[in-house]
């Protein structure tokens, strides 16, 4: 934290501020296209919209895209001759949600670890991130028990609370910083009261969550291995292998890799999104599949959501955001599972109005 | 970067998704979560629809077949070369010589244009597509019922539905956000009868499941119904006031006891009558089929015995009731709407029919051929007797999806010359004369129409692969090559001209699918917000037609005792 | 800034026929400077393109000592694969890596070394045999148990009937079946072999590679039984890597992943995974 001391500003300035940002470097912000809300990179203030609660996808697209050349080949007189492009571009996220905020520390772990991913890494550096913390979740969101919303700890450069008539605003970085002093004409000092009316209003966000999601108590039952088979086969029996729950999830970062030939000496290889529910994922050329079945690749993204990034980086790899329940075709629900494995119920996955003739037979 | 907003090309969903365009290629997809069939879910297939448009293998330029290998050639030469040689063809032999498909893939407009360019420039009504292979069936069966044939409700009310009867569909598969509309309405309370002889994704969820011997879908249907009428359970001032023949019907169902069924078709008699009780009990009853009961011998009677069920149960004309084809490929529901079919115009509008005739022959100025043309499969009879001489296809595979494969190969390798125009060197492609590259669905501006009759844009979002084009420039450049002008400047004209002569698209226009979803037909003008259930206060035959069928073993058994 | 995604591109300078759909490619890298940088352990994995085709994780399986090239040893059985049987001395791939852990050396100095090699498993151990063989003084008895679907598939033929003369060096093999080819030797599971040696687990590192239930079963039924200790046994696990630095997730499992944290593993460590392996 650069500096903790408290700032605000007029809800009216935020256009004025952004058109400002806009003169220098790339802004994207959440867009209203007919009913939908997407994060669009703007050519004028008049396409962001503030009225959403999220977007469809989060911003994870524009730090490791859906699909991404990594390298152009050409055969050249015996060899090979390889190409590649890395963005160089600043640029500015507004209104990011603080659980897409965090899913970005996820991305990080990943990218930037022990190898560096130039392509993420670049257009991690480039990028100035300022969230907009959320006053109204959406019905299947739960970031409040994932520890990663309304309000962000870390990872913002910029944090803005709307309150009434204005923002209350936490600075998080150098970037944040910078982007303060040079209009500073437009924040102004924060006071006890701002301090207070933001408690509110957060304080009464968190009651407006209409999902539950108790993530502590079911690591260990994961670990110890007390989950009942059956709940990953009614889950498996339900998916029907879209893959959209890891395309929608702003923490995963799988990926698959293809060449993909324009002519026969030249072409470029690109990565796409992949999902760990989707057969192929863990299928070897020898015809061995060790997640041969949809229950051992349900079991897999749960557990590798929910168990293994505890192991590995010590927080839970979900951070809320309710996607995966929305995009499911099958209706698995996140925080439904959790609840399940919670409170031991592994008879029946849905709770149908006659028990007496609806029975589960998977 | 920017959103296009448009319909998935796979299936008869009809899903609307967002590509993110940046420099002229897609980077990314995005569903639409205010969409009334996408709701946010894609499935593998739409999730990943940016993938083919990129293929490598895409065709990039004209091709013609010289001493056996294709050529790359210019589209004047293409086309030049195949207007005189169609021209040659209708001069020598005539015009009925000529036939044509269009595509269950294509756009609307596309379809409409290349039943106009086969019946105005050709002089023909040699046009048929693929629906002919799956739910033809269908249409002749709930014309027959009802006059009309296409799915009676909407996708979204499957929800709200107290009993779902799905048969002959692999719902979950084959059109995954039915399939998740379905264990939604479970996950509600709906009950789920399957009739299905496969054990199937959807048969983990199913209260209950009969696994009818394949072929036997009549004797079951006969058999729901003589429960029924027997328990009398049926719905007699729908009976009285809504349809004619039932004394027949009562006639014909009376022999198919649950014994007796049982017989034919294995299913339980405990399990069918329980399914007829839940059926009839509810008032929120609707049926949902698919190919498992159109591609059958008998598959006109299987559709027609499910119409039987729907109006003796009075479940039909109501939200959450109905008789509910669900059409197999993105458009195929649209390519028949728009006339791509022997024996219609657009909107089911009869060649036969004088009147309808005179209309089409003011606005095409120019005379119209009197008798229905060839189906698909007569039309590869027809070119193996060496009666069909030329042949264009527009977007579809015969070489994959017609019966009988080496059958439909005599028939294309005898064709003296074929026309294939596709987004790919198909299997049918490689045997062709002439190959013309068409745009993707990515590539160019039109309309789908999916399953529940909704027409939905489908719009530009990148420039066409290599030299190729939009289907309709291709058809209108060949047209006015062959001496029929077309002069449309885009497909929003060609969509124009849909309205003006098609009664149940006459409101539809494309500043309109601007707003909301899309607009569901029948919608006869501007102010018809469209409409979502079908039957409301009567049928368009007048009353509904009970056509009893009695139960025929599938020609595979026939043949085998013979 | 480096990118650890472009691969560099080297030739293909010798092919060795092992068998039946099993060739040793020896590459060489074509630029000088990446030649002379290039330095590698036994049992790490490089990613090996076809351009046009794809990229597939390979086990080294020649020894660094042998200077300026390297060797993969490969089964024609997916895209990339049976593209690269294709192709011809003087032909171009990329090369990307190494990539893993590798095998533990040093530490296991001293100790007798048991090497149980199933099939293609036997190519990862086979630059770790020769390191061993060369520097001969620093441990003791050597064991090398080589298991082959039939004759026909016995790889690295020539120099398992070398390695057996060295002094202190026992090789035993065995086939599961004869298929009309000449054979005198044993016939039957890899486990047979066990009849035949004789050591002291307290003080030795058994190194086991080959497909995942041989590994099982010598392991848990044989190893275990004879008192090796948990971390003496050591193996190494296969996935499709798409990217080799812990990135692309398909070899992750459990809180491991196979490319960064493996492929080498203990049995201690493999234990304790999902019951995936």
């Amino acid at each position: 934290m650069m500096d903790n001391s408290l700032l605000t500003m007029n809800k009216e300035y935020i256009i004025p501020l952004l058109r400002r940002i806009h003169k220098n470097q790339e802004i994207i912000a959440p867009v209203k296209e007919k009913e939908d809300v997407l994060f669009s990179v703007i050519k004028s203030m008049d396409e962001i919209t503030l009225d959403y609660k999220n977007a469809v996808l989060s911003p994870k697209g524009f730090f490791f895209p859906q699909q991404e050349v990594i390298f152009k080949y050409k055969e050249v007189s015996g060899d090979y001759e390889l190409s590649f492009t890395i963005t160089d571009k600043k640029r500015l996220i507004f209104g990011i949600r603080s659980c897409d905020l965090k899913a970005l520390s996820f991305l990080d772990a990943v990218y930037l670890g022990r190898y560096k991913d130039p392509y993420y890494q670049k257009k991690r550096e480039d990028t100035t991130l300022i969230n907009l913390v959320c006053v109204s979740p959406d019905t299947n969101c739960f970031c409040v028990y994932a520890n990663s919303g309304p309000m962000a700890e870390e990872g913002f450069d910029l944090q803005f609370v709307p309150l009434s008539n204005r923002f209350t605003i936490h600075v998080g970085s150098k970037k944040g910083q910078d982007i303060v002093e040079k209009y500073h004409y437009l924040f102004q000092e924060g006071t006890q009261k701002d301090l207070d009316e933001e408690y509110e209003v957060v304080h009464e966000t968190k009651t407006k969550f209409l999902r539950y999601g108790e993530f502590a108590t079911i690591t260990q039952k994961l670990i110890q291995e007390e989950v009942e088979e059956s709940l990953w086969k009614m889950l498996g029996d339900r998916c029907q292998n879209c893959g959209g729950c890891a395309y929608v999830c702003p923490t995963c970062s799988c990926f698959n890799v293809i060449d993909r030939p324009t002519t026969e000496r030249e072409g470029v290889r690109i990565r796409t999104w992949d999902s760990c529910t989707l057969f192929g994922f863990t299928h070897l050329a020898e015809g061995l599949n060790p997640r041969k079945e949809k229950k051992d690749r349900i079991k897999r993204r749960f557990y590798h959501k929910l168990d293994c990034y505890m192991g590995r980086w010590g927080t839970c790899g979900c951070v809320g955001c309710g996607r995966c329940v929305t995009a499911c075709l099958g209706g698995i629900d996140m925080s439904h599972v959790i609840h399940q494995i919670r409170m031991e119920e592994y008879g029946e996955y849905i709770s149908a109005k006659d028990s007496e003739d609806y029975r589960y037979k998977g | 970067m920017k959103n296009v907003l448009t319909t998935c090309t796979y299936c008869g969903c009809g899903c609307n998704f967002y590509f993110q365009v940046e420099d002229d290629e897609i980077v990314g997809i995005t569903p639409s979560k205010a969409h009334p069939i996408s709701r946010g879910r894609l499935c593998v297939k739409g999730w990943n629809s940016y993938e083919f448009i990129k293929s490598p293998h895409r065709l990039k330029s004209p091709l013609i077949k010289r001493d056996g290998r294709f050529k790359e050639v210019s589209w004047d030469e293409a086309l030049g070369f195949i207007s005189e040689r169609f021209k040659q063809i209708k001069e020598t032999t005539g015009p009925d010589s000529l036939c044509v498909l269009g595509s269950a893939k294509c756009t609307n407009e596309e379809n409409y244009l290349i039943q106009k360019f086969t019946r105005a420039t050709l002089g023909t009504n040699n046009i048929d597509h693929c629906a002919r292979l799956c739910h033809s069936a269908t249409v002749t069966g709930l014309t027959t019922s009802f006059g009309s044939g296409a799915m009676t409700n909407s996708i979204n009310e499957i929800e709200g539905a107290d009993i779902l009867l799905v048969t002959g569909s692999n719902t979950t598969e084959q059109h995954p956000q039915i399939g998740s509309f379905i264990l939604k309405a479970i996950e509600g309370g709906a009950r789920l009868i399957l009739v299905d002889p496969r054990k199937i994704q959807l048969s983990c969820f199913a209260h209950l499941h009969l696994q009818q011997k394949p072929g036997t879908d009549v004797a079951w249907i006969n058999g729901t119904m003589n429960v029924i009428i027997n328990k009398e359970m049926y719905d007699r001032d729908f009976v009285k006031r809504r349809t004619e023949n039932f004394e027949a019907l009562k006639k014909t169902v009376a022999k198919y006891t649950p014994t007796f069924v049982r017989e034919i078709t294995g299913i339980p008699e405990n399990d069918l009558i329980r399914a007829s009780i839940l059926y009839a009990s509810h008032k929120k009853s609707m049926i949902i089929y698919s190919m498992g009961i159109t591609q059958h011998v008998t598959g006109v009677d299987n559709v027609l015995s499910l119409a039987n069920l729907a109006m003796l149960t009075g479940r039909l004309g109501e939200l959450h009731t109905g008789v509910n084809p669900l059409r197999g490929q993105n458009n195929v529901q649209g390519a028949c709407d728009v006339g791509a079919l022997p024996d219609v115009y657009t909107g089911y509008q009869k060649v036969t029919d004088e009147k309808v005739r005179e209309k089409f022959e003011r606005v095409w100025g120019v005379k119209l051929p009197k008798d229905p043309g060839l189906t698909v499969v007569e039309m590869m009879n027809e070119a193996r007797n060496g009666r069909i001489r030329g042949m264009y296809i527009m977007g579809e595979n015969p070489m994959l999806s017609n019966p009988d494969i080496t059958h439909v190969k005599e028939a294309l390798e005898k064709i003296e010359i074929l026309v294939v125009q596709d987004i790919f060197l198909s299997e049918t492609a490689e045997l062709a004369d002439v190959v013309l590259p068409a745009a993707s669905f990515a590539e160019k501006d039109g309309t789908f129409t999916n399953t529940e009759r909704r027409v939905q844009r489908i719009r530009q979002a990148i420039s066409p692969i290599g030299e190729s084009k939009p289907d309709w420039w291709i058809i209108q450049e060949l047209s006015n090559r062959m001496g029929y002008s077309m002069n449309y400047a885009s497909p929003e004209e060609i969509a124009e001209e849909i309205a003006l002569l098609t009664p149940i698209y006459g409101g539809i226009y494309y500043d309109r699918l601007e707003e909301g979803w899309g607009l569901q037909w029948p919608c006869k003008d501007r102010s018809d917000p469209g409409t979502p259930f079908l039957h409301k206060n009567g049928f368009p035959r007048g009353k509904g037609l009970f056509t009893p069928v009695d139960y025929v073993p599938p020609i595979q058994k026939r043949r085998c005792r013979g | 800034m480096e990118n650890i995604y472009l691969p560099k591109t080297a030739k293909i300078i010798g092919i060795k026929d092992e068998g039946l759909d099993l060739k040793t490619f020896t590459f060489s890298f074509i630029n000088s400077e990446v030649k002379e940088a290039f330095s590698y352990k036994p049992g790490q994995f490089l990613e090996l393109s076809i351009f046009g085709v794809g990229e597939v994780p390979i086990s080294l399986s020649s020894s660094q000592i042998e200077k300026g090239s390297f060797q993969l040893t490969i089964y024609a059985i997916g895209e990339v694969t049976r593209s690269l049987h294709k192709m011809k001395v003087g032909d171009v791939v990329g090369i990307r890596g190494p990539f893993g852990n590798g095998f533990p050396f040093d530490e296991a100095k001293g100790k007798d070394i048991l090497f149980v090699g199933g099939g293609i498993g036997m190519a990862p151990l086979r630059p770790l045999i020769k390191d061993m063989i060369d520097n001969r003084s620093d441990f003791g008895h050597i064991i090398i148990l080589h298991g082959a679907r039939t004759p026909r598939y016995i790889i690295f033929r020539d120099e398992l009937k070398e390695w057996g003369k060295v002094e202190g060096v026992e090789v035993h093999m065995t086939v599961n079946r004869v298929d009309g080819e000449k054979w005198d030797g044993e016939i039957g599971l890899i486990t047979r072999l066990f009849d035949k040696i004789e050591i002291n687990p307290r003080n030795s590192v058994a190194f086991v590679c080959g497909p995942l239930f041989m590994i099982h079963i010598v392991v848990e039924d044989y190893l275990l039984k004879m008192g090796f200790q948990e971390e003496a046994i050591i193996s190494t696990l296969e996935r499709h890597m798409k990217c080799g630095v812990g990135h692309c997730g398909h070899c992750n499992v459990g809180p491991k992943y196979i490319c960064i944290d493996g492929p080498v593993f203990t049995y201690r460590e493999m234990k304790i995974l999902p019951k995936e392996f």
